[in-house]
């Protein structure tokens, strides 16, 4: 690998000084004058009429400036992937938690006594909460589509059949996962105000400010130009914020009051009422010859949309095939369908569908292992896709360490010596995952990204684009690739959060693509800078630009630093010689992924990123309680252009999953949600979380910025099922549904599902 | 988001009796706010005033009395007492279950009085104090008195305190010599949760040593109140102590108390871990006793 003076280094975060001392300004911070607050009033029942909505008390309360309820709005729809919902309910309420109202006033507490005072008549409706009683004959129907099935994805792809003739052992099973909260600090919030042009400007945090402003002018009947989105420092997003009907609200609320309105959703309303994750019923079959080679799987899936769309129909896409791409199949089909209900809306969190078919997938090929008496790690290394290969869904694969992190993750787990050779109660478990860095099916027209680098004055650089750092530090491994090019220090780079009337256009944070895609697009933007500064400094040297060199902040002619000038300098020259253009590096980028056809064949992707975990534990076998007392993770991530950066994401996505394995859930009963506080729904603290130990698998990718691809969502994937797998190793007993709180567990090793309890049974 | 109130900082605590009575009803005690605030944003009470009793020397600190008993001003932060746990072994136990509440901050903040007055049945410091059979000393308009812990408890979020009276200590008497107390707190989170099932048992061991003279079982979370398992504590005293026994006992606990199934967890399953986590708690507490008394 060649190597970099910035690039690979751990450096120290641009953002961490200021919030470590507490000196960072999110939205919660920031106030415009003459600043409104709004309230939502939502419904309290899971499928209802509205008969009628009597705002006069709460419109005459001292301070209440602005009242609006879904009949003073145009009958625009709102959504991402489908057009199915409406700003505010007009008739129909679909889940309880569903925005009917809402209010602006001078402060938060008048806002919220005013929804007191709002008087809505509901005539209740039945409501369907379970997705086998929603596609039932005869149910009600919760959208105007058969059977309430909200989307359906069919892969079929070899013979299936032969396969499973053919095989020597037939593994079946059904595993559930539940639907959890992306648990971000920093809850869903904006600032809007409509200016004197009569154009909108909205102060938010969003994954993706130029697709939010699409999707957000469709619905409120605007130009998406006339929209400008500008991001403030933000607290988390791991997908949850790729969609915020709630700026909607702000904007009709600040248009009716004709004041800027602040909104900002109580973390009660994140759990009621946000996008979490989609919850998946899997019921999976697979076949395999005696040697472990797999022949045939065939997959059924039932996602539980809720009541409304978002980015279910992407979920259930990627739930169908992605994880298809880990091993060599030769035949795979799949069947899923996305299934409406009166409950939460459910959407995007880290992973998008991966992590739940991972969990049943790398399950069922460890007990598969067992059967079969082969070693988990053997059986996983014996079916793995290497690079070069095109995989079964015309993936191509060009880097793949997937090998490799097997066997650095046995050898720090010490895997041969401890698998299976624990104490009572203590096991070790392997899973491996598959992801993408960008999705090319995820914004049809174009899959790629833009950057602008502008050279200062004073020598250092700043940084437009369309991209997010929505806090996992990637815009300081921008600054480190700029670094690297133009021979500046990273702190001199300075990265301006996106504004849509000012940065170029971008897709924002998802896919895991901002290293991949993203710093594809400011590397070659900071080369444009430094061919621009050769150029420059070549006329003000009287040497040619291949003759130059830049060094600690100096350009000068080979050999001769004494000759040379500060970039300080020369970027101040270029300024006036260029009658105020100066440097001003322009860099785009396309990975050259490609939109699979109608059965989801095609190279989706720029890069495919693997990565393998090994998990261990303790069960306590009459409790029930499971405690992670270490965890290996090892990625292949291409190269990791901020080592520290990357062990970062690496831990906090293996202490999400963890939440996800072991303790998260979102409770309903009649689809309301019961746990809607931080106290009973549990995110793991530091007590609760192993030590983590990061490993990086260097690999340089052909396409991606110094070798580097996507480790956004991987670090997800793998957790659950290396979790189970672990508690199968000590106990015996495989567990098929998430999460494994102690009940359920205890419940499971007595041989029996849990009672009484709300929510789902079954161990 | 917690309407109006008014909010009074009396400097003594006959000022702090004083302002009860005058306020009445709509008035209540503020000392940590950890769950006073937290039920008045959640709009569960409606209050008109506050009157912290965190300024009240009376209600401050944690000191040994000349004869031996170990007073704990109700208004002492929890992080306070568990920093105090090298006063006494009797501190020391306390210490244990106020280490198991919420998280540092919350201990910053969040009082023994508090915990106890909130009267939650979770309450992690009141199986301890009920194996120590500490008492309650209460103060109201013009006299006090003190309550044994056992009785302070009415009901779920309900206490023998009348209204205009204020608690100002928990006293701990002095445990015989050679005991051991310990509590086990069965939670998902190893922090900032509430447990499904807390623990506590106290031995005392007999003079022959192969058995405890003296057994008290306190439990959490698995009826309206905390409560004691005197017929477990019946079944061990002045038999030979095994670990059979113990887990006996914890089966004769099971029977005794009245878990209900919410949120958290089933009765069925609360019923089974009071067996298993009374067995493991005597066994704690039984093996500390043994090592002490080696000592
Ligand atoms: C995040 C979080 C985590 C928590 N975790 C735990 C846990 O693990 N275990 C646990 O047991 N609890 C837990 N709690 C609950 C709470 O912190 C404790 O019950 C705490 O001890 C309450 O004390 P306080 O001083 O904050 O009481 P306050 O909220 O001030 O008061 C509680 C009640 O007691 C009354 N009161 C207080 N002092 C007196 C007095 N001297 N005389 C008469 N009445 C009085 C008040 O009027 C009020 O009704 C948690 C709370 C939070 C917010």
């Amino acid at each position: 690998m060649p190597d970099f003076s910035v690039v690979g280094r751990g450096v120290t975060r641009l953002d961490a000084r200021a919030k470590a001392r507490g000196e960072t300004r999110y939205l919660g911070d920031m106030s415009l004058p003459g600043m409104l607050h709004g309230k939502i009033l939502r419904s309290p029942h899971p499928h209802a009429r509205i008969v009628g909505i009597d705002c006069r008390r709460a419109l005459s309360l001292a301070g209440v400036k602005a009242v609006v309820t879904g009949r003073d709005l145009p009958p625009h729809k709102y959504g991402y992937l489908v057009q199915d919902e409406l700003i505010l309910a007009r008739d129909l309420v679909r889940f309880a938690g569903e925005e009917v109202a809402a209010v602006a006033a001078v402060d938060e507490d008048t806002a919220q006594e005013a929804l007191d005072l709002i008087r809505v008549e509901y005539e209740v409706l039945p409501a369907v909460f379970e997705m086998e009683d929603a596609m039932a004959e005869g149910a009600p129907r919760i959208h105007d589509v058969e059977r309430n099935i909200a989307s359906r994805v069919v892969i079929n792809r070899g013979d299936v059949e032969r396969g499973f003739q053919e095989a020597h052992l037939v593994m079946e099973d059904r595993f559930t996962t539940q639907s959890v909260h992306q648990g971000y600090l920093d809850p869903v919030s904006c600032i809007t105000r409509w200016e004197d042009d009569g154009s909108l400007t909205i102060h938010g945090v969003t994954q993706a400010p130029f697709i939010q402003r699409e999707v957000m002018a469709a619905s409120i009947g605007l130009a998406p130009e006339q929209i400008r989105v500008i991001q403030p420092a933000a607290g988390g997003g791991f997908g949850g914020k790729l969609d915020q009907k709630v700026w909607v609200i702000a904007a009709v609320l600040a248009r009716a009051a004709g004041k800027p309105v602040r909104l900002i959703l109580s973390y009660e309303e994140e759990l009621t009422a946000g996008r979490p994750r989609v919850p998946l019923v899997i019921d999976l079959k697979m076949g395999f010859a005696r040697d472990g080679l797999i022949k045939a799987k065939d997959t059924g899936i039932l996602a539980d949309n809720g009541a409304y769309c978002s980015y279910g129909p992407g979920v259930i896409s990627v739930a169908s095939h992605r994880s298809d791409s880990l091993y060599r199949y030769p035949a795979v089909r799949c069947d899923a369908k996305l299934v409406y209900t009166n409950k939460t809306p459910t959407g995007a969190y880290r992973g998008f569908g991966n992590p739940q078919v991972h969990f049943a997938v790398e399950s069922l090929i460890d007990r598969a292992a067992v059967e079969l008496g082969i070693d988990p790690a053997e059986i996983r290394l014996r079916n793995a896709v290497q690079k070069g290969e095109v995989t079964i869904h015309g993936w191509v694969l060009k880097s793949c360490a997937l090998d490799e992190c097997i066997k650095q993750a046995m050898d720090a787990s010490a895997w041969k010596e401890k698998r299976s050779r624990l104490g009572p109660g203590r096991g070790l478990g392997m899973a491996c995952m598959v992801h993408v860095s960008s999705n090319r099916a995820s914004y049809r027209p174009f899959d790629g990204a833009s950057a602008l680098v502008k050279l200062e004055g004073d020598g250092g650089a700043v940084l437009t684009c369309g991209e997010v750092d929505f806090g996992q530090g990637n815009f300081t491994a921008y600054a480190q690739m700029i670094s690297e090019e133009l021979g500046i220090r990273p702190d001199q780079v300075k990265v301006l959060p996106p504004d849509t009337s000012i940065s170029t256009f971008g897709l924002g944070s998802s896919g895991s693509r901002e290293i991949f895609i993203g710093g594809g697009a400011v590397r070659l933007a900071a080369r444009d800078a430094r061919r621009q500064l050769l150029n420059e400094a070549s006329v003000l040297l009287g040497s040619s630009p291949d003759e130059l060199e830049i060094e600690g902040g100096i350009v000068f002619p080979r050999g001769n630093r004494e000759a040379g000038r500060s970039i300080a300098e020369v970027a101040r020259e270029a300024v006036y010689r260029g009658r105020g253009l100066g440097i001003l590096g322009r860099g785009t980028f396309d990975p050259g992924s490609e939109l699979p056809d109608a059965g989801k064949y095609g190279n989706i992707s720029g890069c495919y990123t693997f990565a393998c975990h090994v998990a261990e534990v303790e069960v306590d076998p009459e409790t029930g309680a499971v405690k992670v007392v270490d965890y290996v993770a090892a990625h292949d991530l291409g190269r990791a252009i901020n080592p520290a950066g990357a062990e970062g994401q690496i831990e906090g996505g293996v202490a999400q999953g963890i939440g996800f394995t072991l303790s998260e859930e979102l409770v309903s009963r009649e689809g309301r949600i019961l746990n809607h506080g931080l106290l009973d729904y549990r995110i793991p603290t530091p007590p609760d979380l192993p030590r983590i130990r990061p490993i990086l698998v260097e690999e340089d990718d052909p396409v991606g910025p110094y070798g580097a691809k996507g480790l956004g969502e991987p670090p997800q994937n793998p957790v659950p099922a290396a979790i189970a797998n672990a508690v199968y190793d000590a106990v015996g007993v495989q567990f098929r549904d998430l999460p494994m709180v102690p009940e359920r567990v205890a419940a499971g090793l007595a041989g029996r599902s849990p009672k009484g309890r709300p929510g789902k049974g079954a161990a | 988001m917690m309407g109006h109130f008014d909010y009074l900082a009396p400097k003594t605590l006959a000022e702090a009796l004083g302002a009860l009575q005058d306020r009445g009803s709509g008035a209540a005690v503020l000392a940590g706010g950890t769950d006073l605030l937290v039920q008045l944003k959640q709009r569960k009470r409606d209050l008109s005033c506050l009157i912290s009793v965190g300024s009240l020397p009376e209600l401050k600190g944690i000191r040994k009395t000349p004869d031996g008993m170990l007073s704990v001003g109700a208004a002492t932060p929890l992080g306070e007492i568990v920093s105090a746990a090298g006063l006494s072994r009797e501190a020391a136990c306390l210490a244990e279950a106020a280490r198991k509440v919420g998280s540092s901050q919350v201990r910053n903040l969040a009082t023994l009085g508090g915990n106890l007055c909130n009267a939650a049945p979770s309450a992690d410091t009141a199986p301890v104090l009920l194996v120590m059979e500490a008492g309650a000393r209460i103060a109201g308009p013009g006299k006090e008195r003190v309550v044994p812990l056992e009785h302070f408890f009415t009901g779920p979020g309900a206490t023998v305190l009348q209204p205009g009276e204020i608690l100002v200590a928990v006293e701990i008497p002095q445990a015989p010599a050679g005991f051991a107390a310990s509590y086990i707190k069965h939670s998902v989170r190893r922090a900032m949760d509430i447990a499904f099932v807390g623990v506590a048992a106290l031995m005392v061991p007999g003079a022959d040593g192969a058995g405890a003279a003296r057994v008290r079982i306190g439990l959490g979370a698995v009826s309206p109140t905390p409560m004691r398992a005197r017929k477990a504590e019946a079944a061990l005293e002045g038999q030979p102590f095994s670990v059979e026994l113990a887990a006996r006992a914890g089966e004769i606990a099971a029977t005794e108390c009245s878990p209900i199934t919410d949120l958290r967890a089933s009765a069925e399953y609360r019923r089974e871990m009071v067996a298993v986590l009374t067995r493991r708690a005597l066994v704690a507490a039984w093996e500390s006793a043994q090592g002490g008394a080696a000592r």
